[in-house]
């Protein structure tokens, strides 16, 4: 039954993006490509904090400075080493992810708040640095810097200069990115991680090095999160410190909450919420984030493994009723925390059932 | 014969307070081993010690051999020593069957990410032997956080024995456990020890009694007595540790 639906819901969200140009084209909204890529882009980087808050229980608060160091790579790649349009996207991969290497080996000694902490110091840091070495990052004004092609073949050149081209690579790499995330969490790793999320010293007494696996998957996270980053930078043509900037973390939690924490799909979702809202509300109400603002501390307070943990439990039910009772029912006292659980648990052991 | 596990002048304090003081013990193998001694006594830090989960402010620990001493947890895990946990420690948001998955899991090493994890045939024939020799099939969907006290110290022990130890440290298994249920895993055990060397730690007199072909006994950090069960029930020094304890004179 579940399994029907959301495979059902994948297949429509599947033909959609794939038809998005034209269909919005169709109904007489094409500029909300641009919105659709974006949305495409940000997920990623949430994405990346979902890995390690949701996956391994670390709540980083300067993934921001990995999306910063992809953007810096590309751009600078491009605009003052006259890198083409592979080796610029190489290099901004090679730049966030040994730079997650370098301050992950320190960041995961420490967990909970010392770990949300020095993630945060971490990115303030080469903040500021990136403001102030104008003659590498042009400082304020960002690097701004022209699209080389993808691919050329003589005269006929592939960039990123057409729209749907932009979008068809942006949304190939973002599925891609995706695939290998859930693969990733669905692997022997991937559950040593979420065993080191619910039981660290436990973990560790059963013979999982603790420590490596925090820094592979901060690695790993950083590696999504510096991908989004030179993305956005192709995306938007330029790199910028604001995006470094720590409440471009704070951004990237707010979504993964809301979407949901611990599942593959939930950061889609909670990153495609805000934005929607924001594009529709920003141009009436500039306090919208007011509005963002209560709708976190509702998911927080009402639905802890966010949207993506409220559908998990109305399937539950709808399979409960249906199915006669296969899956533990809700109802068991200490009904809330084991709802929360179950969905949890199914999210990410039992593959079939993720959306 | 090399000793299952030998301390010489293992310490550790805690500020002023010195929960192991210069403990030296041998431990022959192929025996069942019970460590008692009243609260306090230093016998979960002795545990918590050997398995490096805390480092000893002095001393020598080796493990058939091995010296052990300041490796980590994991090191000294994938050397072939289990052990169960006092406060009981497992992994709640996961199922009994993937709480004992990811611990046999860790034998064929778990840096394979790009492999499913539900393919692993070998890891997935420990998963039901482990279920099996437990008792523990019924309730393996079931969330670890909801089982009741008694499955969660019987899972505990799986978790353990997935990780295929040739040693295993009990830390009061059957404490919390009905009359029936601390039957049956006294009986668990006592099979267990055919094939695996077992220390036990546990305050329910009759159980070490009936179980241990030897008993060690610890007061204030220090080991006061070791010997075959009767040896012990008629030691002067261990009565006098116990004097006017109920729990002694039951046995």
């Amino acid at each position: 039954m579940r399994t029907k639906i959301n495979g059902a819901i994948l297949i429509l969200l599947g033909l959609f993006l794939v038809g998005a140009p034209w269909l919005l084209d169709l109904f007489g909204v094409g500029f909300w490509l641009d919105i659709l890529t974006e949305i495409l882009i940000w997920s990623l980087f949430a994405a990346s904090i979902n890995l390690l808050f949701g996956y391994t229980g670390l709540l980083s608060f300067g993934q921001a400075l990995f999306f910063g160091f992809g953007m810096y790579g590309v751009a600078i790649g491009v605009e003052k080493l006259g890198l083409g349009f592979w080796p610029a996207l190489g290099l901004g991969m090679i730049l966030a992810t040994s730079m997650a290497a370098v301050t992950g080996a320190l960041a995961v000694r420490l967990t909970w708040h010392y770990f949300a902490i020095i993630t945060v110091v971490f990115s303030l840091i080469f903040y500021f640095v990136a403001l102030s070495a104008k003659w590498l990052t042009g400082g304020d004004d960002g690097t701004p810097f022209s699209m080389p092609p993808m691919f050329a073949f003589g005269e006929t050149e592939i960039s990123m200069s057409s729209y749907t081209t932009q979008y068809f690579f942006i949304l190939t790499v973002v599925a891609l990115a995706f695939y290998l995330k859930y693969r990733f969490v669905n692997s022997p790793l991937g559950l040593a991680l979420v065993a080191i999320r619910e039981n660290d010293a436990r973990a560790e007494m059963i013979g999982l090095n603790v420590y490596l696996l925090r820094l592979t998957s901060f690695i790993a996270a950083g590696a999504l999160a510096g991908l989004s980053g030179c993305l956005f930078a192709l995306f938007g043509r330029y790199a910028s410190a604001s995006y470094m900037f720590y409440h471009v973390s704070g951004e990237g939690v707010v979504w993964t909450l809301i979407g949901g924490a611990g599942t593959i799909l939930g950061p889609v979702l909670g990153t495609a919420l805000v934005i929607v809202v924001r594009e529709e509300l920003s141009n009436v109400w500039e306090h919208y984030p007011i509005l963002v603002g209560l709708f976190v501390i509702l998911t927080v307070v009402f639905a802890p493994r966010g949207l993506m943990g409220l559908w998990n439990s109305l399937m539950d039910r709808i399979e409960a009723r249906f199915d006669g009772g296969k899956t533990p029912t809700p109802m068991t006292p200490g009904g809330g925390k084991h709802t929360r659980d179950t969905t949890l648990q199914s999210a990410t052991v039992r593959p079939e059932l993720e959306t | 014969m090399t000793a299952l596990m030998e301390l010489t002048g293992v310490s550790k304090h805690f500020g002023g307070l010195r929960a192991l003081d210069g403990v030296d013990i041998s431990l022959e193998p192929d025996r069942l081993h019970a460590i008692i001694g009243p609260n306090g006594a230093g016998k979960t830090t002795l545990f918590n010690v050997i398995t490096g989960t805390l480092p000893p402010t002095s001393g020598k620990i080796l493990f058939r051999g091995t010296d052990i001493t300041n490796k980590s947890p994991h090191r000294i895990s994938h050397l072939g020593l289990a052990r169960t946990l006092q406060i009981k420690s497992v992994f709640d948001a996961l199922t009994v069957e993937d709480n004992i998955w990811i611990a046999a899991a860790t034998r064929r090493g778990v840096f394979r990410p790009l492999t499913w994890a539900r393919d692993d045939q070998k890891t997935a024939g420990k998963v039901e032997a482990v279920l099996e020799e437990t008792g523990l099939s019924a309730i393996r969907g079931e969330t670890a956080g909801d089982l009741s006290y008694g499955d969660v110290a019987l899972l505990e022990i799986g978790i353990a024995l997935a990780t295929e130890p040739s040693l295993l440290l009990l830390d009061e298994p059957i404490c919390g456990m009905g009359p029936a249920e601390t039957q049956s895993t006294i009986a668990r055990i006592r099979a267990l020890s055919k094939r695996i060397d077992i220390i036990i730690i546990e305050h329910d007199m009759p159980a070490v009694f009936d179980l241990a072909d030897e008993i060690t006994v610890m007061v204030q950090g220090q080991v006061i007595a070791k010997g075959a069960p009767d040896e012990i029930a008629n030691d002067k020094a261990v009565q006098e540790a116990y004097l006017g304890n109920e729990e002694f004179t039951d046995a």
